[in-house]
C-alpha cells in the first residue's frame, strides 16, 4: 500500500502512481458522495416539512357573496375583463372566477382608499434598501 | 549625427525583437480573434491575449523575466536595495544574528512585478472563489444532489493526465500541477501549481484559462461520440424550489467536509462558501455586490494580464511547455468523457430517473461554460429540452470536487 502520509516520491514507480490515481478518485468520491448523502437527507427533511405546510387545511366556509358563473355573464363583459387583466398583467394569467362586488363592499373599498393611502405615505416615507 | 541617430535606434525596442515575439503575436491574434470574433470568454482570453503581446514587445518597466541557468522561466522578480542597520553587525563579531534588520532604500521592478504576487503569494485565487461563490446559485445542486457524483466523476482527467505527466518525465509534483488543469479551474490550477512546482506557473496557468475559454470547442465532439441521439434527447424532471434555509445549511455543510477531508483547500473551500453565503443569507447586499463585482472584476483583470505576461515567446515556445499545453486538451478530455460516461453508468443503475448525459460532461468546473455547452447540445438534439439547470448541479459540483482533488495534491507532495 502507497504510504502518502510519508509524500509521493518525484519519480513513483508504476504501479504506485496506479495506486495514488485510485487512492485521489476515491478521496474525491468519499468528500462529494458524503455531502450528497447528506443533502439527500436534508432534502429529504426540508420535502417533508413543506409536504406538512402544504395539507389542504379544513374547508372554510363560502363567502355569502355568490360567484358568478360563466353563464351569468354575457360574452362582451368576460371577453372586456379578460383584455383588462392581459393589458395590466404582463405574464400569462388565467381567470378562474369574476365575482360582482356588491354594494355594501363597494362602501367599504371607498373607506378603505383612506387607510390605503395612509399606509402609501408611511411606506413611502421609508427609504428602501 | 547619423551616428547619433543609430546610436538612438539602438536604444529603441526594434533591436530587442525576436522571432519568439513575432510567432507569439500570431498566437496573440488567435486569442484576440476568438476572444471578440467568436465570443469564447472574452473576460478571460482579453486580458490575457493583451498581456501576451506585452509580454512579447520589449517593454521596460512593466515586468522583469529572465531565463535562470537551470532552466527555469521566471517572472515578476524585484530588487530590494537596502542598508544593514548597525544593531545587526553581530555577524561581524562571529555571532549569526537571527534577525538582520535592513533599511530599505528603494525596491526596484515594474508595475508587474508588484500586481503579479497576487498570483506568486496566492492571495488572488481565494479571493477569486470569494467572488466565484457570491455568483453561484447552488439551488439545482441542492436540488439534484446526486449530480455531485458527476462532479467527481469529472475529475478523471486530472488524475489520467497525472499519469501521462509522470510517462513523459514530469516529477509527481510537476504531474500534479499539470493534472489539475483537467479540472478547468483556473485559480485552483494557480494555487496548486503555485504550491507544487511554481516553475511551471506560466505555462500551467495560461492552458487552464485557455482551454477554460475553448470549453466550447473541445467538449461537443467528445459529447457527441460518448452517446447516442437517444440519450441526448432525455427530458429531465424539473427540479424542486430550494429554500433558503437549505442553502445556507449546504454553503456551511460543503466547507466542513471538505476541510474535515482536505485541509490544503481550506483557503479555496472557505472564500467559495463565504462568498456564497452572502449571497444567500439576503442581509449584507453591499458586500455581496463587492464580491459579486468589483473584487472580482478588479482580480480577473489583473490575474488574466498576469498570466498573459508570462507567456514570453522565450518560455511559451519551449518543449517543455507544449508538452504541458499538450496534456492540458488530453485532462480536458478525459474529464468531459469521465463525467458523461459516469452519467450514462447512473442511468443503467437507475433507469426510473434518468440523467440526460450530456450534463455528465459539466461536471468539469468551467462555471457556466460548461453547462451551457451542454445544454446548447441538448438543444441541437431537441430544441424543447432545457438542460441548462440541469447542467449547473454538476457545474458547480465541479468546482467543489477540483478544489477536493487540488488539496490531495498537495497535501500528499507538499
Amino acid at each position: 500500500m502507497l504510504p502518502l502520509a510519508a509524500g509521493l516520491p518525484p519519480h513513483p514507480e508504476f504501479l504506485e502512481s496506479i495506486t495514488y490515481q485510485v487512492v485521489g478518485l476515491v478521496v474525491v468520491f468519499s468528500a462529494l458522495g458524503a455531502i450528497w448523502l447528506l443533502m439527500e437527507l436534508m432534502g429529504a427533511l426540508f420535502r417533508a416539512a413543506d409536504a406538512r405546510r402544504a395539507r389542504p387545511l379544513p374547508a372554510a366556509p363560502l363567502p355569502s357573496t355568490a360567484t358568478a358563473t360563466a353563464g351569468d355573464l354575457r360574452p362582451e363583459l368576460i371577453a372586456v375583463i379578460t383584455a383588462a387583466v392581459h393589458s395590466s398583467i404582463d405574464s400569462a394569467a388565467t381567470i378562474v372566477a369574476i365575482t360582482p362586488v356588491a354594494a355594501h363592499q363597494e362602501t367599504n373599498l371607498n373607506l378603505l382608499a383612506w387607510s390605503s393611502e395612509g399606509r402609501r405615505q408611511i411606506f413611502a416615507s421609508h427609504k428602501l434598501r | 549625427m547619423l551616428q547619433s541617430l543609430t546610436d538612438f535606434l539602438s536604444l529603441t525596442g526594434f533591436a530587442g525583437i525576436t522571432w519568439q515575439m513575432a510567432t507569439m503575436w500570431v498566437v496573440v491574434a488567435v486569442l484576440i480573434y476568438l476572444a471578440i470574433v467568436k465570443g469564447f470568454e472574452p473576460l478571460l482570453l482579453v486580458p490575457i491575449a493583451f498581456g501576451a503581446l506585452v509580454a512579447n514587445l520589449p517593454t521596460r518597466g512593466v515586468i522583469t523575466s529572465e531565463m535562470l541557468p537551470n532552466g527555469v522561466y521566471q517572472t515578476s522578480t524585484f530588487k530590494v536595495e537596502g542598508t544593514i542597520l548597525p544593531e545587526a553587525t553581530g555577524a561581524e563579531q562571529g555571532a549569526t544574528p537571527e534577525r538582520i534588520a535592513v533599511k530599505v532604500d528603494r525596491i526596484e521592478g515594474g508595475l508587474y512585478d508588484f500586481i503579479a504576487q497576487g498570483v506568486k503569494v496566492e492571495i488572488f485565487p481565494p479571493l477569486i472563489f470569494l467572488g466565484v461563490g457570491a455568483l453561484t446559485d447552488f439551488g439545482p445542486l441542492i436540488a439534484a444532489p446526486r449530480t455531485f457524483l458527476l462532479g467527481a466523476a469529472a475529475q478523471l482527467g486530472l488524475f489520467v493526465t497525472f499519469m501521462g505527466a509522470l510517462l513523459m518525465g514530469f516529477t509527481s509534483r510537476e504531474a500534479g500541477s499539470i493534472g489539475i488543469i483537467g479540472g478547468a479551474d483556473g485559480p485552483t490550477s494557480i494555487f496548486v501549481c503555485n504550491k507544487l512546482a511554481p516553475h511551471l506557473l506560466g505555462a500551467v496557468a495560461v492552458a487552464a484559462y485557455s482551454y477554460m475559454s475553448l470549453v466550447p470547442l473541445i467538449q461537443p465532439p467528445i459529447m457527441r461520440l460518448l452517446t447516442t441521439e437517444k440519450e441526448r434527447r432525455i427530458k429531465m424532471k424539473s427540479l424542486r424550489k430550494v429554500s433558503r434555509l437549505e442553502k445556507l445549511i449546504f454553503a456551511i455543510v460543503v466547507m466542513v467536509i471538505c476541510i474535515l477531508i482536505v485541509p490544503d483547500a481550506a483557503a479555496l473551500i472557505a472564500m467559495l462558501m463565504l462568498g456564497n453565503f452572502l449571497r444567500e443569507c439576503g442581509v449584507v447586499e453591499r458586500l455581496l455586490l463587492a464580491a459579486q463585482n468589483e473584487i472580482i472584476n478588479i482580480l480577473t483583470i489583473f490575474l488574466g494580464t498576469s498570466v498573459g505576461l508570462t507567456m514570453s515567446g522565450q518560455s511559451f515556445l519551449a518543449w517543455g511547455t507544449i508538452k504541458i499545453i499538450i496534456l492540458g486538451v488530453v485532462a480536458f478530455g478525459f474529464s468531459t468523457a469521465g463525467g458523461v460516461l459516469f452519467a450514462k453508468l447512473m442511468n443503467k443503475l437507475s433507469p426510473n430517473n434518468p440523467i440526460n448525459p450530456l450534463i455528465g460532461s459539466a461536471g468539469v468546473s468551467a462555471v457556466p461554460m460548461a453547462a451551457r455547452v451542454s445544454h446548447i447540445e441538448g438543444q441541437k438534439a431537441d430544441p424543447s429540452n432545457y438542460l441548462l439547470m440541469h447542467a449547473m448541479g454538476p457545474n458547480v459540483a465541479g468546482v467543489i470536487g477540483t478544489a477536493v482533488a487540488a488539496g490531495y495534491f498537495i497535501s500528499t507532495m507538499k
